[in-house]
């Protein structure tokens, strides 16, 4: 066949053909992102207009380790936040200084400003008990208590009294199973154990029970690493439900779940904020070669 | 890794694959390019088997723009391409069917060749055929460029191609004026009159495939916005006044 270089009339060596096929790279673009690797400020907007939290210049420490290092972000009210990077980039640490899960950590330091609703979490008089309820948290792996259905959701009501009487308590239990679209799958077996259902099952639960303390903000640790696609499909559908009334913040190592299920994307690498910016930006024309390295799987 | 991360692909396969893609692209390229100069070849040597060979080629493109596309669906299905990649297989996607329109245009022309040449009746004159030689080395010029730039990856020979102006256009509505005049001095010309405009139309068309090539590749590299930045500098170019003209590049008439 004829070949651009005969059409063009140009002569190849064979040695400069060779060279082309062991390259094999002869159209590939490089380096389209504009900002090189060696940029650490954070790159696009990290505050929103309508924030439910506000975090500025947040450094973590693991004793001498700096885990994060200066990030400053917004989680917008009615919003899904997708925290991605490669493993040890500090998403993770991020997520947990957002309802000070890294309080139980020794030797972990978290300094800079973490508000919700313009009150710092870090502060002196701040009660943890009652802010893990405003900023729940959902983990990688399903952890129902080994109770029955019923009392893993309402546990939280009833410890942080939100309820009056036992109709009320119902009340919210079955609100928030209907709310995690477990409702149906489950109302016949409430007394059953939490621990008897499929993974999937497990994690809305988990979600349920997040849900039954009327949070501000849903934080969630890789939720759906340990589930098969069909539960994960359930639990992104609920995600995007569950936006119109809750803050949600997610953690995840799964591009395609980010670029699924979020609005904004933010990128960690090495514990700095590498960019944030609106999903569909991030992952069809990212701006930081780092960026583009990582979602395009790039990375040596 | 001992790789540098702009080597590639963690996943060689993929680089592999993106790679064979792209080249096949550019075969393609070559392959349409080559089809429209001989016919053009075709026109000035009057040789009619070389205008069949023309005709008889043109499904070696086409079948090549199966392949690729069949290519590039298999990336998006198995890989899941996401920024520049995502923009390469899309801008390799949309070229292969420009390339592949350039091939009918070029079979074309090889069939309007055979129909002047071809028949018993007088040949036309040299004056009638003289705007397809100029429109036809403007046309093969502009697709080598956009073939060149997407060779080298050359944004900006690709944005001075797809946003400057046009010699190509300019040509054309001179041609049409000149070959309006050929049937008023003698309408006897009318039959080869109609076959030099439809060729030239041709020409024009290659030409505005090689742009919209062009237009890919600074979209492949430089992302969104590029079609619209284009549709913004013609409505600043043309003033608020005027009605938006008829533009040949935005309508796509199917292969024939």
């Amino acid at each position: 066949m004829t070949t651009l270089n005969d059409a063009l009339g140009l002569k190849v060596t064979d040695a400069e053909a060779a060279e082309d096929t062991a390259v094999g790279n002869a159209v590939e673009v490089r380096h389209t992102a504009t900002i090189d690797r060696d940029h650490r400020e954070t790159v696009g907007e990290i505050a929103v207009e309508n924030p439910r939290m506000v975090c500025r210049g947040v450094d973590v420490f693991y004793d001498d380790k700096h885990a994060i290092k200066d990030v400053s972000l917004d989680v917008g009210c009615n919003e899904v936040v997708a925290m991605i990077g490669p493993s040890g980039c500090g998403k993770s640490t991020f997520l947990r200084c957002l309802n000070r899960m890294n309080d139980t950590i020794d030797g972990c330091r978290v300094t800079g400003e973490i508000k919700i609703d313009g009150q710092d979490i870090y502060d002196k008089g701040m009660d943890v008990v009652p802010l893990r309820a405003q900023v729940g948290m959902v983990f990688q792996k399903p952890n129902p208590f080994p109770k029955s259905i019923f009392e893993n959701v309402a546990y939280g009501p009833r410890i942080h009294g939100l309820a009056n009487n036992k109709a009320d308590l119902e009340q919210i239990v079955v609100t928030s199973l209907q709310k995690a679209g477990l409702w149906d799958e489950v109302k016949d077996r409430l007394d059953q154990p939490g621990t008897g259902l499929s993974g999937g099952q497990q994690q809305r639960l988990c979600i349920a029970r997040t849900i039954a303390v009327s949070p501000e903000v849903i934080l969630m640790d890789e939720p759906c690493s340990a589930l098969d696609p069909i539960a994960t499909a359930k639990v992104e559908e609920l995600i995007d439900e569950l936006r119109e009334q809750y803050s949600i913040a997610i953690v995840t190592h799964s591009m395609q779940q980010a670029a699924r299920v979020s609005q904004r994307t933010a990128y960690f690498h090495l514990g700095d904020l590498i960019e944030v910016g609106e999903t569909n930006e991030i992952f069809t024309n990212p701006r930081h070669q780092l960026t583009e390295d990582y979602i395009t799987g790039r990375f040596g | 890794m001992s790789r540098p991360p702009e080597e590639g692909h963690t996943v060689r396969r993929y680089d592999a694959e993106l790679s064979h893609v792209s080249m096949s692209v550019l075969e393609m390229g070559g392959l349409v390019l080559d089809q429209t100069q001989t016919a053009l070849r075709a026109l000035r040597d009057q040789d009619l088997a070389l205008a069949r060979s023309v005709v008889d080629r043109d499904h070696c493109a086409n079948e090549l723009g199966v392949q690729i596309d069949e290519e590039l669906v298999s990336v998006i299905a198995r890989r899941g391409p996401l920024a520049r990649d995502l923009r390469m297989v899309i801008a390799l996607s949309k070229a292969v069917t420009d390339l592949e329109r350039v091939g009918d245009e070029a079979a074309k022309i090889a069939g309007m060749i055979l129909s002047l040449y071809g028949q018993s009746r007088s040949h036309p004159s040299t004056h009638l055929t003289r705007d397809i030689y100029v429109m036809g080395e403007l046309a093969v010029g502009m697709l080598r460029q956009a073939l060149e730039a997407y060779d080298t990856v050359d944004t900006e020979k690709a944005e001075v191609l797809a946003f400057g102006q046009s010699e190509l256009d300019a040509e054309f509505q001179s041609a049409l004026r000149r070959q309006a005049t050929f049937i008023l001095e003698d309408a006897r010309t009318v039959g080869h009159v109609i076959n030099t405009v439809l060729i030239v139309k041709s020409l024009e068309r290659i030409g505005d495939h090689a742009r919209n090539l062009a237009e890919y590749i600074v979209y492949m590299v430089k992302g969104q916005g590029v079609r619209h930045k284009l549709n913004e500098a013609k409505r600043l170019a043309r003033g608020p006044q005027e009605e938006p003209g008829h533009d040949a590049r935005e309508d796509d008439d199917g292969p024939a």
